[in-house]
């Protein structure tokens, strides 16, 4: 599973496929205060990507993969 | 967990090239040898990480396979190239339009064939 | 030779096949369109194929021969008899190359260079070039002003320049994906994330987001800005795939000293405030109109191209070039002719760009020639204005479209299977063994129980070696069209050449026989057919003469009855008549005037297989060639065959050819004569008796026998072998007689005992004793001994 539910927190492990996509945004529609852990994603699909983009939760833990940490901080940590 | 791949083509020639390519790249390679054996498998619940077709086959030929693979339910978003020659710019517009991620362009060399790959297939 | 050669070659010999057959349909069938696809397809196939090697001359005459088929296919060109016949020779040159290749495992001497003569020869058919090349030189490219982000962080920024003074080239990159590039399998993160040397990225949705609820996850809304060291080769290779979706401008240092300028578009022009991808589509279509401004105005192109612009200028909001251009537009209709247009859309798009070029600023001027932040235009070369191709998927055949999926085939090379099959005849030999066994162990040891125990232990082993056989049988079963698909060319071939009307029907293509036997018929076959058409089948003047159709009518078919695959070859020609062939026989002095006079016109037909025979008063070069219908008889005869020849005078002759399915395992009877054991093909013997000394006489010097109302002569093997024997009578002073068919005749032959019949792996024999009539081969027994196999129809002759 690359796309595990603890609680609320979602964490996003390895790759995470776009066939994910729907699961993590119902997820998050569903779950206000609903968070993520992307401390072991290596790669994300895009579509996941807007998804976070776009309801902007709280992230608790950053990559520990620099590149992939890259791409999401041009995504999500923007003023 | 290596790839899985299908690779569609009518010529056993390029199927025996382009299969010996990729298993020494380490995926794993299903061959067809036409779109409705191709689209037979997919309806038989193979669900390959990526699709190599040929455009002209028996049968069915590439485009039309593009076509109904796309419309299967584990398939929409499966990266597919399309195996083409230089002169068939129409036939590559023709494949992206039916749903294509890209094609490919004969004679490929090993080299090239996993460079596209990687490009269109995450986690490789 | 390596696998995939070897497949190439065999894959490559099985195309040219269809190639060839094709071609011949399509000229009998000039009309039918529906073969045009298959044909390309083959060739485009092969062509493919052979890149795959380092046989240039092999792919420039494939490549020629591709592009003449393409024309045609496009209806470019049309298919006729002299294109036909160039394209065949390219077919024999390939075939030519396949053999050098096969034989030597390189293309060798002859064919290093491509053909000349034979490539310029199918070029010759292209003969108006193509219309590419007339794009070049109309290098209209819209400018655009830097668009550097103006927040970029100083860390950023350094490292920019740094690389540009290392004479790195910098680009930014703005990647829109389409809104369902999702479903083309594209994941645009994952296409970012393959890109080298990336300095800086931001990726923003494309329009705002919608709350949550109403969010599509998969329309793409996003937009990647990336500032990157690449080259620009690399970047359109990368996004060659969404290549209408990314678009770059290369950084210069100057163009990040003037990040701050602000930018104005300057005014006046007639396209001037155009979006960029607006300029672009126009300057595009400038180049698509002047490729196609001779053609008689308004052509298709013409109008896709006035919608097109029409459309981009809509687009634009702007009142004044929109009215300028439906003035040339009108100028263009009222005659007919493109250039009003043409010069108007030259002259607005100069102007544009004239009017953008100074407008990225003064401070940018000392470095003018690289600035200007050329974008480099990705859009496919003729927007909206390709024509629909049609499809060129091949026509189904009838016979294919049955929908249940095709059998996995294995291609195994023939040695190997050779090897099974000699290894299953050991089998079989060696478990004949098992009954002496037996034998030994109850007669020499007393070991009744165990006997049986070997018995039943050898009724096992025995049954399992027969389904080993049967199905190693049915492994070398090949399709009768391997040997009938040549036909069409060799049967076109000939009548060309003798100025005959003949249409040949191939029936029954599909029946199998072992490949052994399969190969056998194809030369007797190919002489039966050159004699049907020299000799059989008339000239057209001499048929209309008769009578009959202009075009004769030449079919084979193949079919299976029982344990025998039936060729037969019919044609409807002038048939042979018998009466001629009596005055030749007589006149060559080959049979005795007396016999001849008491011949049927049957057996007077059936002397064309005498040996030295020849109907045609010349031997013509085509069946000629010293080999006569005796030749074709004994061939078939020698894999266990009959031949029957049946002819009316003036309306044809039928010729049909009996095999064996199989000639792996020949059952033969087991006979014992002068104190030696031989074996007699089963399939010969008719029936044994054993015949009372009183019961032959002697007719005219010959012994025969009554046997149930028929004469038949006798023979006795030990004479026939030159024995010095008389043949051995039993306890009741009776011989032991075989009656065996031998070219429709009835023979007696006295022997001393029979025996049971066994099954044997016939080997044939070779060196000096290949050469001993009388003998088809040998079989190995269980016991390890040797067995003659005799050949009554030779022994008889």
């Amino acid at each position: 599973m690359s796309l595990i539910f603890k609680g609320n927190v979602a964490h996003l492990v390895d790759q995470v496929t776009v066939e994910d996509a729907e699961t993590l945004l119902e997820w998050l529609t569903q779950q206000p205060v609903g968070k993520v852990n992307l401390k072991k994603l290596e790669h994300l699909h895009a579509a996941n990507l807007q998804v976070l983009m776009a309801t902007c939760p709280k992230v608790t833990a950053w990559p520990a993969n620099p590149d992939t940490r890259a791409w999401l901080d041009a995504a999500l940590q923007q003023s | 967990m290596s790839k899985n791949i299908m690779i569609v083509d009518d010529s056993a020639t390029m199927l025996m090239s382009l299969r010996s390519s990729l298993e020494m790249s380490g995926f794993k390679v299903e061959a067809a040898n036409d779109g409705v054996q191709a689209i037979n498998k997919l309806q038989g619940g193979y669900k390959p990480d990526l699709i190599i077709t040929d455009i002209n086959m028996p049968n069915m030929g590439g485009l039309e396979l593009i076509g109904k693979a796309r419309a299967l339910p584990g398939m929409r978003f499966t990266p597919i190239l399309a195996l083409t020659t230089e002169s068939q710019q129409a036939k590559r517009d023709e494949a992206k339009r039916n749903g294509a991620t890209g094609w490919l362009v004969k004679p490929i060399n090993a080299t090239d064939l996993l460079g596209v790959i990687k490009q269109v297939l995450p986690g490789v | 030779m390596n696998a995939l050669l070897q497949q190439f070659l065999q894959e490559s010999r099985e195309a040219l096949e269809s190639i060839g057959s094709t071609l011949l349909a399509m000229e009998r069938e000039p009309g039918d369109h529906s073969r045009l696809g298959e044909l390309f397809r083959l060739v485009h196939t092969l062509k493919g194929n052979s890149g795959l090697f380092d046989f240039p001359a092999l792919t420039a005459v494939l490549h020629a021969a591709e592009d003449v088929m393409d024309a045609v296919r496009n209806d470019a060109l049309g298919f006729s008899q002299p294109l036909a016949d160039q394209l065949l020779d390219a077919a024999d040159y390939v075939s030519a190359f396949l053999d050098a290749v096969e034989s030597q495992g390189t293309p060798g001497a002859d064919f290093q260079v491509p053909p000349r003569k034979l490539v310029e020869g199918l070029r010759s058919w292209l003969a108006t070039p193509a219309l590419e090349g007339a794009n070049s030189g109309v290098a209209l490219v819209s400018t655009q002003n830097s668009r550097l982000p103006v927040d970029l962080p100083s860390a950023v920024r350094d490292l920019l320049i740094d690389a540009i003074n290392a004479e790195r080239t910098a680009f930014l990159l703005d990647y829109q994906p389409a809104a369902d590039c999702f479903f083309q399998g594209t994941d645009p993160l994952h296409q970012v994330r393959q890109l080298p040397d990336v300095l800086w990225r931001r990726i923003r949705p494309l329009e705002a987001w919608l709350p949550a609820a109403e969010i599509d996850a998969y329309a793409c809304n996003l937009r990647f800005e990336i500032l990157l060291l690449a080259s620009e080769e690399s970047l359109a290779e990368h996004f060659r795939y969404v290549a209408d979706q990314a678009t770059w401008w290369p950084i210069t240092l100057a163009s990040l000293q003037s990040v701050d300028e602000s930018v104005d578009t300057a005014s006046g022009s007639d396209l001037a405030g155009f979006e960029p991808l607006a300029l672009d589509i126009l300057s595009t279509q400038y180049q698509a109109l002047s490729a196609c401004s001779q053609e008689p105005w308004p052509s298709g192109q013409h109008v896709a191209i006035v919608t097109t612009l029409e459309r981009v200028l809509a687009s634009q909001d702007d009142v004044t070039a929109m009215a300028a251009f439906q003035d040339c537009r009108e100028q263009s209709n009222r005659q007919n002719d493109a250039k009003p247009l043409l010069s108007w859309l030259s002259g607005a798009m100069e102007k544009a760009i004239a009017d953008d070029t100074p407008s990225t600023g003064p401070v940018t001027t000392p470095v003018q020639g690289e600035l200007g932040g050329r974008p480099i235009a990705c859009q496919a070369l003729a927007l909206g204005v390709a024509p629909d191709q049609a499809d060129t998927i091949t026509p189904r055949r009838a016979d294919e479209t049955a929908s249940q999926a095709p059998a996995k085939v294995l291609k195994v090379e023939q040695e190997k299977i050779d090897r099974l099959m000699n290894l299953i005849g050991e089998i079989v030999v060696a478990k004949n063994g098992l009954p002496y066994l037996a034998e030994r162990a109850e007669e020499q040891y007393g070991q009744r129980e165990l006997a049986r125990e070997i018995k039943a232990q050898y009724a096992v082993v025995n049954r399992i070696a027969e389904d080993l056989q049967d199905a190693i049988m049915q492994v070398r079963m090949m399709p009768v069209s391997f040997i009938l698909q040549r036909f069409p060319r060799l049967v076109r071939d000939i009548t060309r050449k003798l100025d005959k009307k003949v249409n040949l029907i191939l029936e029954g293509e599909d029946t199998e026989a072992d490949k052994a036997m399969i190969e056998a018929l194809a030369d007797p076959l190919v002489h039966i057919v050159r004699n049907s058409l020299d000799h059989g089948l008339e000239a057209p003047a001499e048929r209309l003469a008769a009578g009959k159709p202009e075009t004769g009518t030449l079919r084979i078919r193949a079919s299976q009855n029982a344990d025998h695959v039936v060729i037969s070859i019919e044609d409807d020609g002038r048939g042979i008549d018998p009466q001629k062939i009596k005055v030749k026989v007589a006149a060559k002095g080959l049979v005795e005037p007396a016999a001849l006079e008491a011949m049927s016109d049957q057996e007077l037909v059936n002397l064309v297989f005498l040996p030295g025979f020849s109907t045609a008063e010349q031997v013509s070069d085509l069946s000629g060639r010293g080999v006569g219908m005796d030749v074709v008889r004994s061939g078939i005869e020698k894999v266990g065959g009959h031949l029957r020849l049946a002819s009316q005078v003036g309306q044809g002759t039928q010729l049909s050819l009996s095999l064996p399915l199989s000639m792996a395992v020949t059952q033969v009877m087991v006979i014992e004569s002068g104190g030696q054991r031989f074996g007699i093909p089963m399939d010969q013997v008719m029936e044994t008796v054993r015949l009372p000394d009183n019961a032959i006489h002697t007719i005219k010097h010959q012994p025969t026998a009554q046997l149930r109302g028929r004469t038949i002569p006798l023979k006795g093997l030990n004479q026939l072998l030159a024995v010095p024997l008389e043949q051995v009578r039993n306890e009741d002073d009776e011989y032991a007689l075989m009656v065996l068919r031998s070219r429709s005749e009835l023979v007696g032959l006295l022997i001393d005992d029979f025996y049971g019949s066994i099954d044997i792996i016939l080997k044939p024999m070779v060196g000096i004793l290949g050469e001993l009539s009388g003998y088809s081969g040998t079989a190995v027994m269980g016991d390890g001994s040797i067995l003659m196999i005799l050949n009554p129809t030779e022994l008889f002759a």
